[in-house]
């Protein structure tokens, strides 16, 4: 069981590794500093962070198993939505839907083909226009 | 009202297949697809004991008990399982690929309930009514794996400043937000309000990719 501490601050995590997200909220009526630690499942040496929910600068270090997260003030009342990826979890979509290697994959085959079958009329083409002349 | 199926003459289950029978009627005669039956409000009045001998007969569940008279009694969360069960059932049949959710906003003998829902939405607001840590940490144990949903009710709608602060507050606890149905005709309110929702709109689908890959 990953457990996951935030001093000042309410702390949720869900999700599973390699891919956990925190819901971090500031329940005070005082700006708080993001500082959350989570522990590492065995074999994590480098985890990427990003900010899925509120305006808020972080960054990320692991040290001893703990993986350090911190981040500019949360406001009173506010919730930040987190998402760490273990570096053993680089296939796992992004989230935002575009796979950008597949859409060249998918795009290329036909490309090449639009263009061979310009080449192929176009030099038809000149070549009619010179026998003309 | 005792939703048991298997109670004689005219009853809840007649009810709602009379009604679901109009509804896929009226949906295909202009080109509808209902993708799906919500239960309003979700089990808040089987909090009680139906001690009728046909009510008794006709159950299929455990009995209770009136710890006033010691008579035997139906507790109506049983009824209404059995009617989640026919009407889950009844759905795979004749609606598949279609959800069952509830407003859910009872609580304790709900739980009972709560296995046959494919998504739990449920009206709160800020000014206490299904809100705060107990409240909520209670509907997002119940929801498990399922998509969780806050309904702002017309207290938060009249406030839509206080309208970030009900989306980050059930954002904490995993859950979506909503307003409620009379609000979304409102176009002064979604005018004050659209980049938010907006912001939601997008986080929402990264929400439900991860609840359905679960």
């Amino acid at each position: 069981m990953t457990k996951a501490s935030s001093p000042g601050l309410l702390i949720k995590r869900y999700g599973e590794w390699p891919r956990l997200y925190l819901t971090i909220r500031n329940p005070s009526k005082d700006p708080k500093p993001l500082r959350v630690e989570v522990e590492a499942e065995e074999g994590i040496d480098s985890v990427n962070i990003d900010v899925l929910w509120g305006k808020v600068e972080v960054s990320t270090g692991i040290a001893d198993g703990i993986i350090f997260i911190q981040g500019e003030e949360i406001d009173p009342g506010k919730t930040v939505v987190l998402s760490l990826t273990s570096s053993m979890a680089k296939d796992i979509d992004d989230g935002n839907g575009i796979c950008l290697p597949c859409i060249v994959a998918m795009t290329l085959p036909f490309l090449l083909v639009i263009i061979v079958v310009f080449k192929v009329l176009n030099k038809r083409c000149c070549s009619r226009v010179e026998n003309n002349l | 009202m005792n939703p048991d199926p298997d109670i004689p003459g005219y009853n809840v289950w007649n009810y709602t297949m009379d009604l679901m029978k109009i509804a896929l009627e009226n949906a295909g005669k202009y080109g509808l697809t209902i993708d799906g039956i919500e239960l309003d409000n979700f089990m808040g009045r089987t909090g009680c004991l139906d001690l009728r001998r046909e009510a008794i007969e006709a159950l299929d569940w455990n009995l209770v008990y009136d710890p006033n008279t010691f008579k035997p009694a139906v507790h109506l969360s049983y009824a209404a399982v059995e009617y989640l069960a026919r009407l889950k059932m009844w759905m795979k049949e004749y609606m598949p690929g279609t959800g069952l959710t509830g407003n859910f906003i009872a609580e304790g003998y709900t739980n009972f309930g709560i296995p046959y829902l494919d998504a739990l939405p449920f009206e709160c607001s800020h000014k206490g009514f299904n809100w705060g840590d107990e409240e909520l940490l209670y509907r997002r144990v119940m929801s498990g794996n399922r998509i969780a949903i806050g309904v702002a009710t017309w207290s938060i709608v009249e406030k839509p400043e206080l309208i970030e602060e009900f989306i980050d507050t059930l954002l904490f606890y995993g859950m979506l937000s909503v307003y409620v149905q009379k609000a979304i005709l409102n176009r002064k309110l979604w005018k004050s309000t659209v980049k938010l929702w907006l912001k939601l709109f997008k986080f929402s689908k990264l929400y439900m990719r991860q609840v359905g890959d679960r």
